[in-house]
């Protein structure tokens, strides 16, 4: 390598090449597939788009992560930082009239300027659904059970669900009449779960020992019994029954799917993205500190497109699915043999290798006539066998 | 899924204060030690493992992962800046960090009753020393000083003595290594106690276990308040 030239990739972005590339498009394929034996389709929107039409489902803080650039006349123009604002963009743009619920499913790269940090990448790819149009507590249920469906073709079984419902969380924050700086710091610390400044906060309020210990109780991680036997009996104002009434829905058709025992609750999700306005979630694996997958309901995104319209769906990491299959030792590998096949006549050269290939052989021909002892370093190098075809029939 | 929780607990005083809530929480301390060189305990019946190592490390082990739970002080936390869950204030290694200067320039300037913004603007180019440049840039830039910061591993205190800054940020817990050095406290920034911090992945994964251990700690720690 020439030292005077500079050949590094920008922070963050990343080569794939050889198993890597080769294990990820297997991840990917068996995803699709699944997601289109659920009845989703595929969409491919394009990788750059016009900052002000993407940055119409974003906050200022996601705005801050997008890579940003102009276009030779002056247009500001943006790489997707996520695939739901795109695909809620093309459907209101051009998918309007279909009949609901549409079901869409994705694979992709996406790109968010984000500080360095442990287990991310500034270009990272995504698979997902969305499924649009429907407003159900079983809309909620099946992203949530294809989402660990997808985990369990790829052969992770070992994971953990944690649902969560975000305007919940606001509604019982709303009945404390804690100043709003006070509820949105508490809010963010239950999220963060920052527990030395939410207990100081339910200490510090002006509230009952009952509405405390009612609220450092909903702040914890809990299983769906816990959860829902802590409000038994409880009289609740309107908005919070109803919210309640959606996660006990979920619950239940969850529990139906024989997922009881991989959900829990924990009305800290709050997620990535500011769009979320009900039943949210995410998938935990101990094979790794980050989650692999999330997502939830989003039902204003599509208005902000000019096109109201409920919607959920999921986005699961890729990089982070292929970690916690290679720590599992899940890893989906090539069975393929790899033969590397050499010899004087050209003619029988491919048609050797034709033949093996149609046995299921990787086969590669030496196209530079070299030396058997040349040859058996190259082979043994790339992990292949070598075979001789000879010239002449004997 | 694995039921083994590991602990990261720091080497030193606060390390030994933390073994020992832990043993009256109930769980095994027997063989774990700052003495020995051992650095991985594993209890294999109570299903406890501890990683032992340098205090600034803990919260590296915890985000990645390598430990579900850690217990370190609230300084090397803000210092870290890292993604964890902060679950309990333990109370104990209380510090206090503090942006000291030289007792001869602060007098020379009369300083007394001044506040810290109009005692720095005497310098025309402030240099602050410090373990903590992350805790350190955060303050000063607060203030809306503009300041160099000069990273340093160790014996902060020497650096104003030797003219290779003008002030330090430190934490202190008497305040008699300033006194000896003859710095002067003009500001204390924040006050660290010890932390119970968790990986964010652990914590849900294991929360009954998590969970219930915190609520023994804490039930010990208000014993303790009350004796």
């Amino acid at each position: 390598m020439d030292p005077e030239l500079n050949l590094s990739t920008p922070t963050g972005i990343r080569d794939w090449h050889s198993e890597a590339a080769s294990t990820k498009r297997v991840v990917e394929n068996k995803l699709a597939n699944l997601f289109s034996s659920w009845g989703y389709e595929e969409v491919i929107t394009g990788t750059i788009e016009y900052e002000d039409v993407i940055g119409r489902g974003l906050n200022e803080e996601e705005k801050s992560q997008l890579y940003r650039f102009f276009g030779r006349e002056g247009e500001a123009f943006t790489l997707r930082p996520d695939m739901t604002t795109p695909i809620a963009r093309f459907v209101a743009s051009q998918l309007t009239g279909v009949p609901l619920p549409l079901r869409l499913f994705y694979t992709g790269n996406v790109f968010r300027h984000e500080k360095p940090q442990a287990g991310r990448y500034r270009e990272f790819f995504q698979a997902g659904i969305e499924l649009i149009g429907t407003d159900t507590g079983r809309a909620d249920a099946e992203v949530i059970i294809l989402a660990s469906e997808a985990l369990r073709t790829l052969g992770v079984e070992d994971f953990k669900i944690g649902v969560g419902q975000v305007q919940l969380l606001d509604s019982f924050l709303e009945i404390t009449c804690l100043p709003e700086k006070t509820k949105n710091l508490l809010k963010q610390s239950i999220a963060d779960k920052d527990y030395v400044t939410v207990n100081s906060i339910i200490e510090g309020a002006s509230l009952v020992e009952e509405e405390k210990d009612l609220l450092n109780g909903l702040s914890l991680v809990q299983s769906g019994e816990e959860f829902f036997e802590r409000l038994a009996g409880k009289s609740l104002p309107g908005p919070i029954t109803i919210h309640l009434e959606r996660l006990r829905d979920v619950y239940d058709s969850l529990a139906a799917a024989g997922l009881m025992d991989n959900v829990f609750i924990d009305l800290g999700i709050t997620r990535d993205f500011e769009y979320y306005t009900g039943i949210v979630f995410e998938v935990y694996s101990p094979a790794l500190g980050f989650p692999i997958c999330g997502g939830g309901r989003y039902n204003n995104l599509f208005g902000r497109f000019g096109f109201p319209c409920p919607a959920t769906g999921f986005a699961l990491g890729i990089e982070r699915i292929l970690l916690v299959l290679k720590r599992v030792g899940k890893l989906p590998s090539s069975n393929s043999k790899q033969l590397l096949v050499y010899g004087k006549d050209f003619k029988k050269l491919l048609s050797a290798a034709a033949g093996l290939r149609s046995q299921g052989f990787a086969v590669e021909i030496d196209l530079d006539g070299k030396s058997r002892e040349e040859l058996e370093k190259y082979a043994r190098a790339a992990g292949m066998e070598l075979l001789e075809v000879p010239a002449e029939e004997e | 899924m694995s039921s083994m929780l590991t602990i990261a607990l720091p080497k030193g005083k606060l390390g030994l204060e933390a073994l020992d809530l832990l043993a009256k929480a109930g769980l095994p301390t027997d063989g774990v030690s700052d003495e020995s060189r051992k650095l991985l305990i594993e209890c294999e019946k109570e299903q406890v493992k501890y990683i032992i190592c340098r205090p600034t490390d803990i919260p590296t082990y915890v985000e990645y992962g390598a430990a579900d739970i850690g217990i370190v002080g609230k300084d090397t936390i803000e210092e870290a800046e890292k993604n964890l869950f902060e679950l309990l204030d333990l109370g104990f290694g209380k510090c206090t960090f503090v942006l000291a200067l030289p007792r001869s320039a602060l007098n020379s300037m009369g300083y007394e009753g001044k506040r810290v913004e109009k005692i720095l603007s005497h310098f025309p180019h402030l240099r602050i020393a410090t373990k903590f440049p992350k805790v350190a840039s955060k303050y000063l830039q607060s203030l809306g000083v503009q300041a160099e910061i000069i990273p340093l591993h160790g014996n902060i205190e020497l650096a104003p003595l030797v003219g290779l800054s003008e002030g330090i940020v430190d934490i202190v817990s008497t305040g008699k290594t300033l006194r000896e050095n003859d710095l002067v406290a003009v500001d204390e920034i924040f006050e660290a106690t010890a932390r119970v911090i968790a990986n964010r992945v652990s914590y849900k994964l294991k929360y009954h276990r998590i969970q219930e251990l915190i609520g023994d700690i804490r039930k010990i720690l208000a014993e303790d308040k009350n004796d």
